[in-house]
């Protein structure tokens, strides 16, 4: 689950309220890429919503992460990248199904 | 749009699934995973008989020990993305106990995700395609993307390379054990 819920804050001017891995390469162990943190705006179940990007910037992890934890090398990252943003996690986002 | 074949690689097997669910993959309503089959091109090698003279370099070789390299390009429109994964499936005979088995193992991902809920990236694990072992006899492989909208994810899978008499060339299938300890897990 990539897409983080965190508690709200103001980026660059801009809501914060969801973080996710962007783009990334994967490759022996070790991921590296962009995280990207802000909001989803008109997400419905006939509309995707349109991501609006507060702040952008990379990051990188492994090969060693806590497997008990952390489920994959991105769920790890995504993490690291939240504590980079002195961001909270308070969740995994769920997006709805389409109609 | 794909060009297929301009980039030189063979594509040996795609899905959309708007074509998917208007035959029923997932009935043509949105949400729910597509999975389906394809094969890797092993009937040939599997028919070869190799020379018996041990003046020839070819004796000896077992040709169910095979390597397949493929590669996955998927993406969506409504929770939008691209993923391109790197794989590699590999299959031995066991003499001893169980037949053929094989494996297949991802090697490289570079991922794009538009929408957070790219690729199942939000309410699943965002780990979408996934390949898995359906049948090492013929080398069935199965291979499932993530659904969301009804016809707005497709995937192409081509296929970069393989061989015949590997993971390790020429020791046979007699001594399986120690030949090939790796730590995947294997599939009949």
């Amino acid at each position: 689950m990539t897409a983080k819920t965190v508690t709200e804050t103001t980026i660059n001017g801009k809501t914060v309220n969801m973080i996710y891995i962007k783009e990334a390469e994967s490759a022996g162990g070790t991921m590296a890429g962009k995280y990207t943190c802000g909001r989803l705006v008109g997400n419905t179940t006939t509309n995707p919503g349109t991501w609006e990007e507060a702040k952008e910037g990379r990051i990188g992890a492994g090969p060693e992460y806590d497997e008990s934890t952390y489920s994959s090398l991105t769920e790890y990252a995504v993490k690291l990248a939240a504590d980079k943003e002195s961001l909270t996690i308070t969740g995994n986002f769920t997006p709805v199904d389409p109609e | 749009m794909a060009l297929i074949g301009g980039n030189g690689g063979i594509m040996i097997a795609c899905a959309e699934s708007n074509v998917y669910a208007s035959n029923g993959g997932h009935n043509g309503s949105a949400g729910g995973n597509m999975e389906f089959d394809f094969y890797l091109p092993v009937d040939v090698q599997d028919t070869v008989t190799v020379p018996t003279s041990t003046a020839d370099v070819r004796s000896g070789f077992d040709t169910r020990f095979t390597t397949h390299y493929i590669a996955t390009h998927s993406s969506g429109s409504y929770y939008w993305g691209n993923n391109w994964k790197e794989w590699v499936i590999q299959r031995r005979y066991d003499t001893g106990s169980s037949g053929m088995s094989a494996t297949v193992t991802k090697i490289r991902e570079v991922i794009h995700r538009g929408h957070p809920s790219f690729n199942g990236g939000g309410s699943g694990d965002g780990s979408f395609p996934t390949m898995s072992v359906q049948d090492a006899d013929t080398l069935q492989i199965r291979c499932r993307i993530g659904g969301d909208y009804w016809n707005s994810n497709n995937i192409e899978i081509y296929y970069l390379g393989g061989s015949a008499e590997t993971p390790m060339i020429g020791v046979g299938a007699d001594h399986p054990t120690y030949n090939y300890d790796l730590t995947q897990a294997w599939s009949e």
